[in-house]
């Protein structure tokens, strides 16, 4: 099922408001998207004090690079989730004393243009088409990752796989999805 | 010439990265055949792994009131705060773009406070009253900037009180800037916190004034910072700042 927000123009036009800095556009994304950057926060830092900081520098980060967002690339929910991964990432990054362990250019967003085999819009009906031509039994295991938000450990726990078939099938995976949506892209997005 | 082999690898040590689960080990690799080999990561497929987890994940808890009141009241701090300023004097605006990289003086890391908008109601003390107010209070710190190079002729300091968490800077001769072209932001340097420094946001100088003073109030706890960094950087600040230029350093003794 497709999101309602992401058939919903007013829903999608929050971040290029955002960007031209439309009075209550920062509300707005708050309200819509609140929800879901608490959510994607909560399964990254704990205590919740740390996590609320975090979902603050999210947002912090939508208001100074609303303007990268660009709506032939992704959902604006996707735009928001790929920040909200990565500030999390980084919290723990930053925790667990490991500096160099997840490097993202800060640029990031700049160069999701510049691939040479780019996706077509990522977005939740682009994503369930992949989805389904993936081996069952990949399709489990991000189930168990994306939807029930458990870590590899946790998997490897409740499958009874190692730990390393857990990371390598989920690495895998997501390349297949990649190529697969690479493929399915009609007409490569310019950037 | 690729060979196809260590690309293989590559792009499944880059899915790692995007999952976020790269070990030490398989980031020395993936850092190594970066150099080596000259591959990218695929940035494409941080988006994928965002779309998944939007699109997938049961991602529906609420968030407290408390933290929508935090987020709302952010929101009105993101705009750069004007400064109270007094003695308009003839005063040129300086092209910051011309000024050299200077060096980063404080320390580490970065996260996010941003400043409180500087609106006063009529019957709110000015900002000059305030800083006052907040000198004469006992745990009050109070801190000189020095300027760097380029910014030898300024004057200033910063009051600060942790229990607070408010405080105020004052600067003479900090140059005034084209907010369309740059802005000043602020870094506090708190160790304990965080590794990285607490940033502060933007603020202006208008041109032709002499004496600026600029209020702060984190929105994020600073539990005792021991420095006060301001940079120079694009309209609406930076994330992460590539501390090109820094205009002026505060510093504990």
């Amino acid at each position: 099922m497709v999101p309602r927000s992401e058939t919903d123009p007013s829903v999608e036009e929050i971040l290029p408001r955002v960007a031209r800095r439309e009075p209550q556009a920062m509300k707005q994304c708050i309200d819509q998207f609140g929800g879901l950057v608490w959510s994607i926060t909560r399964r990254y830092v704990r205590p919740d004090t740390e996590a609320e900081d975090v979902v603050q520098e999210t947002f912090a980060e939508l208001w100074q690079k609303a303007d990268r967002f660009d709506a032939a690339r992704a959902s604006a929910s996707t735009f928001i989730g790929l920040v909200a991964r990565r500030r999390s990432i980084d919290w723990l990054r930053r925790k667990q004393r490991r500096p160099e362990l997840e490097p993202l250019p800060d640029d990031f967003d700049q160069k999701l243009g510049a691939s040479t085999d780019p996706l077509p819009r990522i977005d939740t009906e682009s994503l369930h088409a992949a989805l389904q031509e993936l081996p069952t039994e990949v399709r489990e295991l991000f189930e168990l990752h994306f939807t029930g938000g458990l870590t590899h450990p946790e998997i490897a726990e409740r499958t009874g796989l190692a730990l390393g078939t857990v990371k390598t099938r989920l690495r895998r995976g997501l390349l297949t999805m990649r190529a697969l949506m690479a493929r399915a892209n009609p007409e490569p997005v310019s950037s | 010439m690729i060979d196809p082999e260590l690309s293989a690898r590559f792009e499944e040590l880059d899915a790692a990265r995007a999952f976020g689960d790269l070990s030490p080990e398989e980031h020395a690799e993936w850092t190594r055949l970066q150099e080596e080999q000259g591959f990218t990561p695929d940035v494409e497929l941080d988006l994928l792994v965002a779309g998944l987890t939007t699109s997938l994940g049961n991602l529906d808890a609420k968030p407290s009131d408390q933290l929508l009141q935090r987020l709302e009241a952010q929101t009105v701090r993101f705009m750069p705060l004007a400064a109270e300023t007094s003695k308009p004097v003839e005063a040129e605006v300086i092209p910051f773009w011309r000024h050299p990289a200077l060096g980063w003086a404080a320390a580490a890391c970065f996260a996010l406070v941003l400043f409180v908008s500087s609106e006063e109601s009529p019957t709110e003390p000015s900002l000059t009253d305030q800083r006052q107010a907040l000198l004469s209070e006992q745990q009050t710190v109070q801190l000189s900037f020095a300027g760097t190079e380029n910014f030898s002729g300024l004057e200033g300091d910063v009051v600060w009180t942790d229990d607070g968490q408010t405080g105020f800077m004052r600067f003479n001769g900090l140059p005034a800037n084209d907010p369309t072209a740059a802005q000043y932001q602020l870094w506090i340097v708190d160790p304990e916190r965080d590794e990285r420094p607490v940033d502060g946001g933007v603020f202006d100088i208008p041109a032709g004034q002499e004496e600026a003073i600029v209020p702060i109030r984190a929105t994020l706890p600073v539990n005792r910072p021991v420095a006060f960094v301001i940079t120079v950087e694009k309209p609406g600040g930076v994330v992460v700042s590539k501390q090109e230029i820094v205009a002026a350093i505060a510093q504990r003794g």
